[in-house]
């Protein structure tokens, strides 16, 4: 045990104390917290920098509206309904195709409207918010997201987390939901994670329940060796979302359609630790070169320019 | 990191609590451990009524003939009563008297009494007590006659005399003969009554005695029952499940008869409470050395000056943050997941009355139940605060069921199902069907067995006797504790599950 710890350390594997002590307490600011604990809000300030984000339809916040549900979705072949301060997925409903007043869902399920308004409800009663309180309930784009993850996916939209510090974009990976997530794109749920090459927007290895994997379990297809699409655009997503939120420690969780290109699709104050072992590196000696050249970038394309040189493989020593 | 002032504080907090935990122990020679051989007991009587209109007299039996044990000490606190003292038969009683009382009363009564070395339970009377006339007529004597009659011949002097009807009425509920002297075979008043009153028939003088059995630590004692029967100069006590004459050391007798322990001039209730608590020392040395006026106000800003109750209160209270520490210390050094912040102390509480197991078992059954209940209500699509509202009320209902079905089993353990916190409960079977629905069962059975797992150590250690004797005694403890979980809450190093999460980098390092 004392062998592991050893080498944790050595690896500069952040823990969650650490994460906590170092990183979030000191440098994130509790005021900054809604910007993105709420996705309404985050869709707001990111539009107004010009950053791109997926379309918003309708918000509804109160019981009330869900009455006139059916008249505000008229027009809407396709669409995702989710709660604005979800977490982890929960909540998301994602409509392929409406059939007057059935849904299909892309889990195949169909919904009737009734249900569909019983679920609006449970959303407003802040089921799936974070502690309980009442919430909003968003009705927006639904994205096709790019032929690249086709082979790749199973239900679900996959997405790109990059974490950033200090503007930085400083470690990447693609969430691929499987058939154990159930359509979600959570590692701690069953998705499977591979880290990407900053430098060039390339999968490397991929984790699946903490395991290493080279192939999607549920197509066979490999997860390694992808190049991202659209790659340089994605970090400049990153880095500037910082200047949004103002805060120097985050998660930017991206996904990539394929007619609108990278999509902001939520910011994370408390991005989890697993995208360390999608990466099969710690994040720390990262922190700590960004620390040391902290202040010495002119814009946000420095800071990715800075990061692409710094974070390749080759850089790395790998 | 380099921020300084919580390292500042938190040494700050442990000199404070150092020092004068240090100067308590060294300076003012509290004890360390808990005295077992202290044979000095403190029996408090809380008494409270509702005063009405009118004077009030209330009276108390007194410990006139106390046995083995001698009263050292007699402290009474009740505030615009006068106090006197009378006798009655073979006791004696304090009473409370006063004309102007409106409202909520309260009085304490606290005796201190200590095991007088070589004495014994016997209790000398030169000559022999007044013969009473027969309390039993009719059916009652023919049966008391019966009962004798059997004894007699089982027996052949006045001990084994009283053993011998004490056997028989050990029969009581399933002997005839000895249930027509009883009109409720459990009570132990009557049984003793019935005892003295056939004992009576043969001309052996015997008396009921009311007492306690002396525990450390117990709040709400009951009041024991046994008899004393007159054999060659001296009463000899003999309790009623007994095979030989004599007492337990640890009975402490406090009145004869079949007196009330409290009675009162007027019709409304009258509450009483008796607790028992072993005498720490905690006078220490300052009875010897000249204290000063620093060393006094030490020794009365103590929890030993509270009302005895309230200081068997304060012993659980003060065992709460050890429990929370623990909590801390499982959460963010071992990485143990859990429900609800301070779920597993409140249960660890709960567990000191109920037992370890007992509290396993009754908490499984009630968050399962309750589990599946849930199940059902996510079915009807309730809104969330009726759901959890649901939810508590099923709680209650089942907690409700399982006393009612435990006591008709004769398991009065489970009785102690309603020590449980309601509404934690209620939110821990909601977090847990939510944690279910999300992350699948095994996230849930993984919480749920962390959170027990984590509130039978905190059990554990929260009821080890020494620890709460050297919190009650020094509570300046705390600070240091304080101290402790600040410099935890700056811990930033791994936690002991992450190293199983992160495994795969150990194996990359080789």
């Amino acid at each position: 045990m004392l062998r592991t710890l050893r080498d944790l350390r050595r690896q500069g594997i952040v823990g969650l104390n650490a994460r906590n002590a170092r990183y979030i307490l000191p440098s994130n600011s509790r005021r900054n917290y809604p910007a993105v604990d709420d996705k309404l809000r985050t869709k707001e300030i990111a539009r107004a920098a010009g950053l791109s984000v997926p379309n918003l339809y309708d918000v509804i916040r109160t019981n009330h509206e869900i009455k006139d549900l059916s008249a505000r979705l008229s027009g809407l072949e396709d669409f995702v309904i989710k709660p604005a301060q979800g977490s982890g997925g929960d909540g998301i409903l994602v409509i392929l195709a409406r059939y007057g007043d059935r849904f299909r869902l892309a889990s195949g399920d169909i919904m009737t409207l009734d249900e569909l308004q019983y679920h609006v409800h449970t959303i407003l009663a802040g089921v799936y918010s974070l502690g309980g309180q009442p919430d909003k309930a968003l009705i927006e784009y639904r994205v096709k997201f790019d032929p690249l993850f086709e082979k790749i996916t199973f239900q679900g939209v996959p997405d790109v987390r990059i974490i950033a510090y200090l503007g930085v974009p400083a470690m990447a990976m693609v969430r691929l939901p499987t058939r154990q997530s159930r359509g979600r794109a959570n590692l701690h749920q069953g998705a499977i994670g591979a880290g990407v090459d900053v430098g060039t927007g390339t999968t490397l290895s991929a984790v699946w329940n903490g395991r290493v994997v080279t192939e999607h379990p549920d197509t066979g297809s490999p997860v390694s060796g992808l190049t991202l699409p659209h790659w340089e655009d994605m970090l400049m997503l990153a880095a500037k979302s910082q200047q949004l939120t103002r805060l120097c420690y985050q998660g930017i969780d991206i996904v990539l359609d394929k007619y609108l290109g990278p999509l902001i699709l939520e910011l994370n104050a408390r991005p989890g630790l697993a995208i360390q072992i999608a990466n099969q590196a710690g994040l720390k000696p990262r922190f700590d070169i960004i620390e040391a050249h902290a202040g010495t970038h002119a814009d946000d394309a420095g800071r990715v320019r800075f990061a692409r040189e710094r974070f390749n493989l080759k850089a790395l020593g790998h | 990191m380099k921020n300084t002032h919580p390292y500042l504080l938190a040494a700050f907090l442990a000199v404070i609590g150092v020092s004068i935990f240090v100067y308590k122990y060294a300076g003012l020679g509290l004890p360390l451990t808990p005295e077992e051989s202290s044979q000095t007991w403190q029996l408090e009587t809380r008494i409270a009524f509702r005063a009405g209109m009118g004077p009030i007299k209330v009276s108390l039996q007194f410990p006139s003939l106390p046995g083995r044990y001698a009263v050292i000490d007699q402290n009474f606190v009740a505030p615009g009563y006068g106090l006197f003292t009378q006798a009655s038969g073979a006791n004696r009683q304090s009473v409370f008297a006063t004309r102007d009382a409106l409202g909520e009363q309260v009085l304490y009564a606290s005796f201190t009494v200590h095991r007088v070395p070589r004495a014994t339970e016997l209790i000398p009377m030169e000559e022999s007590p007044p013969e009473e006339a027969a309390q039993l007529v009719g059916a009652k004597q023919l049966a008391a006659q019966t009962v004798l009659d059997i004894a007699r011949g089982r027996s052949a002097d006045t001990p084994t005399l009283v053993l011998a009807v004490l056997a028989l009425f050990r029969e009581a509920g399933s002997d005839d003969r000895v249930d027509a002297l009883l009109d409720n075979h459990n009570d132990p008043r009557e049984i003793a009554q019935a005892v003295v009153d056939v004992l009576g028939l043969a001309d052996v003088p015997a008396r009921i005695v009311n007492g306690v059995r002396l525990a450390a630590g117990e709040r709400n004692v009951r009041v024991a029952r046994w008899i004393e029967a007159y054999n060659d100069g001296f009463w000899r006590p003999y309790l009623l499940n007994a095979q030989t004459p004599g007492l337990p050391e640890n009975y402490f007798p406090w009145w004869r008869g079949d007196a009330d322990f409290v009675e009162s001039n007027f019709a409304g209730d009258v509450e009483t409470l008796v607790t028992v608590a072993r005498v720490t020392e905690t006078t220490g040395r300052s009875a010897l050395v000249p204290v000063g006026f620093m060393e006094r106000s030490l020794l009365e800003f103590s929890l030993f000056t509270l009302p005895l109750d309230v200081q068997q209160v304060y012993r659980v209270i003060l065992m709460v943050p050890l429990g929370v520490m623990i909590l801390v210390l499982l959460r963010n050094v071992v990485g143990v997941v859990m429900f609800g912040t301070f779920m597993p102390v409140l249960i660890a509480v709960a567990f000191r009355e109920t037992t370890l197991l007992w509290g396993l078992a009754l908490f499984t059954l009630v968050v399962g139940a309750g589990l599946l209940v849930r199940v059902y209500l996510e079915y009807l699509k309730l809104l969330v605060v009726p759901r959890l509202a649901c939810v508590l009320i099923v709680v209650i209902i089942l907690m409700t069921a399982l006393s009612i079905l435990t006591h008709k089993l004769g398991v009065d353990r489970g009785l102690s199902v309603a020590l449980f916190p309601l509404v934690i409960i209620t939110m821990t079977i909601e977090r847990m069907s939510i944690v279910w629905d999300e992350n699948g069962p095994g996230a849930a059975l993984k919480q749920g067995l962390g959170s027990l797992a984590s509130a039978t150590l905190c059990y554990f250690v929260m009821s080890i006797e020494y620890l709460e004797h050297l919190f009650f005694v020094y509570p300046e403890i705390l600070f240091a504790m304080l101290a402790v979980t600040i410099l935890i809450g700056r811990y930033s190093g791994y936690r002991v599950t992450e190293l199983w999460r992160f495994r795969e980098f150990a194996k990359l390092a080789k």
